[in-house]
């Protein structure tokens, strides 16, 4: 029996804009595995990083969250009190963001930095007792420790930055690890070398990691699980060889074969018609109706809800069989 | 001039950018774009593919004629830019457009669309009057695909792929036989990337318009330039040169063939297949002090001797042309063993 590390139940999240209300996740229900490298896939606006951000009751001031629940070992997180809440956070999870560039402090040394938050959680360690901790954690990441630990943020490349959060988030032991676009800005051969450490981590530790990312190549190759979200709702979810082999959503669909790849045949690829939608005004019924070629009357009436398609698979669409049997999906 | 003459061709081109390092020290020249010899027919798609930093954005900002080189020539029509009469430099300069990465950058944010679309037209003196230019502008708007009323929006009032469909049309309008787009989908939503490079293929199918797509991205560029060329970058250097499919499967340089190892395909199946990079060393070396010799021995595999001692020229090989001294002993590599071990 697999366990999840993190429930999220009935999540709303909403922004005040001065043009209304955004909602950024829209009652979305979410398990992050036990174990397991999970994919959290979509566009930007599509509510990704926001749903990340409520696991660690971090969304930004303007946002409120409407409603759910984050359970983690039985406990609600966005109940906790605030020491409660710290402690929680780089302990049982952390998370890496997007630039790394601009998560360190340009004043302070990688040891510096390491040493702070270490201090912070275990006020009575002394320095020189864990510093053979900081080195093996560099080393972990393939950076050599004599040198980094004295550095300044600006005299590392843009791929040790990143390595240098990887050992940074490690540092507690956490059991879960949230991983933000990790390797946007980064060129393809760091982007494999930093997944290969990642990896090697997660082999060595058995960490949960929540991956998100709109890099569909990225997904197949590291996760385990996927969920693609469109316009703040899950709209698939599930092993990542079920949803690749038999994807029932029409967006995930179009997601997952229209992004270019080495492999293709040499033929044009349809665009996804339309565009991404306001998510202040929502089109009614499924949001993906305004784009989707097998819309009809119920879709423009109906939110659909996730069904359970297969072993490990769940799908939101209320014609997946039609869309299937049309695109020649077995199910 | 007859057919056969490139479009655009680079001989010898060099670009170093100097940086000041103070009053009494010589100022640090950095070696941006070096040796590099290259064609562009007309009509034909290139693809400039390399890491950041490799020089590929240098590289077309010489060929717009944003940047002089240093030294080596850039023809057009056979014509040397940098040796014609103003009137052929500003035909030139028409001639060849830019569409860059950051669409909203690109526009005025003060100004409507209108003025950025009509300005131009009317600027160039290619309308007599403000209803002739606004015919022109569109026309150019429904061959990109954007709604007229748009018009009197301002650049902020779009999305990213809207505003990227009226880069390209403010390119056309300027009846351009090139244009220049570096990295054009790489700040766009995914969904909507696809459209945008057939978007280009349709210029380029419909109205003859050459197009160099400069990108990190292999999946697209592959896709864009199908039927065309592409030249792999590294530090500053052209290291390979060939057909999009010949190069992509049957890469020559030691470089390439780390770098697609490297590519994610979109596919769980094979994504997951392990394998090691062909490389010595993940870290690329500084532009501004670059390696003697190859610039990619010390991560190499295959590296020799010889190859710290001698800089490799790019010399014609089986699929194109290639920069390495070991060309013709390396083992055999394709792309479809490496990702389908077949």
């Amino acid at each position: 029996m697999t366990n999840n590390i993190v429930e999220v139940r009935d999540m709303t999240v909403e922004f005040r804009k001065p043009r209304g209300a955004l909602l950024a996740v829209n009652h979305v229900d979410f398990d992050v595995r036990e174990g397991c490298v999970t994919a959290l896939v979509g566009e930007s606006g599509s509510g990704k990083s926001t749903l990340a951000f409520t696991m660690l009751n971090i969304v930004n001031t303007t946002g409120r969250i409407l409603s759910g629940e984050v359970l983690y070992g039985g406990r609600n997180i966005l109940e906790l009190s605030t020491e409660e809440l710290n402690a929680y956070k780089w302990k049982e999870v952390s998370m890496i963001f997007q630039s790394a560039q601009s998560a360190l402090n340009p004043l302070m040394t990688i040891q510096e930095h390491f040493w702070e938050t270490y201090h912070v959680h275990e006020p009575h360690a002394k320095e020189e007792d864990v510093i053979p901790r900081f080195r093996q954690l560099l080393e972990d990441v393939r950076l050599d420790p004599d040198r980094v630990l004295k550095l300044y943020p600006h005299e590392l490349s843009g791929g040790m930055k990143q390595r240098v959060m990887i050992a940074f988030a490690m540092l507690l032991e956490p059991k879960f690890l949230i991983l933000d676009e990790p390797t946007t800005a980064l060129d393809v051969i760091t982007q494999d070398y930093i997944f290969s450490i990642l990896d090697r981590i997660h082999q060595e530790t058995g960490v949960s990691m929540l991956l998100l990312t709109h890099d569909i190549g990225v997904v197949a190759k590291v996760a385990d699980r996927i969920a693609v979200m469109y316009a703040g709702r899950i709209v698939e979810m599930g092993d990542i060889f079920e949803v690749f082999r038999s994807t029932a959503h029409p967006y995930a669909h179009a997601l997952i074969t229209t992004a270019p790849s080495l492999l293709d045949r040499d033929e044009d690829k349809e665009p996804i018609p339309g565009t991404p939608p306001d998510l202040i005004d929502l089109p009614a019924g499924c949001a993906f109706h305004p784009r989707c070629p097998y819309a009809t009357e119920l879709c423009r009436r109906e939110v659909p809800v996730l069904r359970t398609v297969g072993e490990d698979h769940q799908a939101a669409c209320h014609h997946m069989e039609t869309f299937r049997k049309e695109a020649g999906i077995h199910g | 001039m007859d057919e056969k003459t490139p479009l655009i061709s680079l001989q010898h081109m060099d670009l170093y950018y100097e940086t000041k390092r103070g009053l009494f020290k010589p100022p640090l020249r950095v070696g941006a774009a070096l040796d590099i010899n290259l064609d562009i027919r007309k009509g034909e798609v290139l693809a400039i593919v390399g890491e950041s930093g490799c020089g590929k954005t240098t590289l077309g900002n010489v060929i717009i004629g944003m940047l002089k080189p240093t030294s080596g020539k850039l023809l057009y029509n056979g014509q040397d830019v940098y040796g014609m009469g103003r009137a052929a430099f500003r035909e030139y300069r028409s001639s060849v457009q830019l569409v860059q990465q950051d669409s909203y950058a690109a526009l005025n944010p003060v100004k409507t669309l209108r003025h950025s679309l009509c300005g131009p037209v009317l600027h160039k003196k290619l309308a007599k009057n403000g209803a002739e230019a606004l015919e022109q502008v569109y026309e150019a708007l429904d061959m990109v695909g954007i709604n007229h009323e748009e018009l009197d929006k301002y650049p902020h009032e779009l999305s990213g792929g809207q505003r990227q469909r009226i880069l390209m049309a403010r390119a056309i309008l300027m009846r351009p036989k090139l244009i220049v787009a570096d990295e054009p989908v790489s700040m766009i939503d995914v969904s909507l990337r696809i459209s945008i490079l057939n978007l280009m293929s349709k210029l380029n199918k419909t109205l003859g318009i050459a197009f160099v797509y400069i990108t990190h991205d292999f999946g697209t560029a592959r896709y864009i330039a199908r039927e065309g060329s592409i030249a792999i970058m590294y530090l500053g250097k052209m290291v390979e040169y060939g057909n999009v499919r010949e190069v992509l499967e049957h890469p020559a340089h030691p470089y390439l063939q780390a770098l697609l190892t490297a590519v994610p395909v979109p596919d769980p199946f094979i994504a997951k297949r392990k394998r090691e990079l062909p490389l010595k060393s993940i870290d690329m070396p500084s532009v501004a002090a670059p390696p003697t010799g190859c610039r990619f021995h010390p991560r190499c595999p295959y590296a020799e001797e010889r190859c710290s001692r001698e800089e490799p020229e790019l010399l014609p090989c089986d699929n194109g042309a290639c920069a390495c001294h070991l060309t013709s002993r390396l083992p055999q590599w394709s792309l479809r063993k490496d990702k389908l071990g077949r």
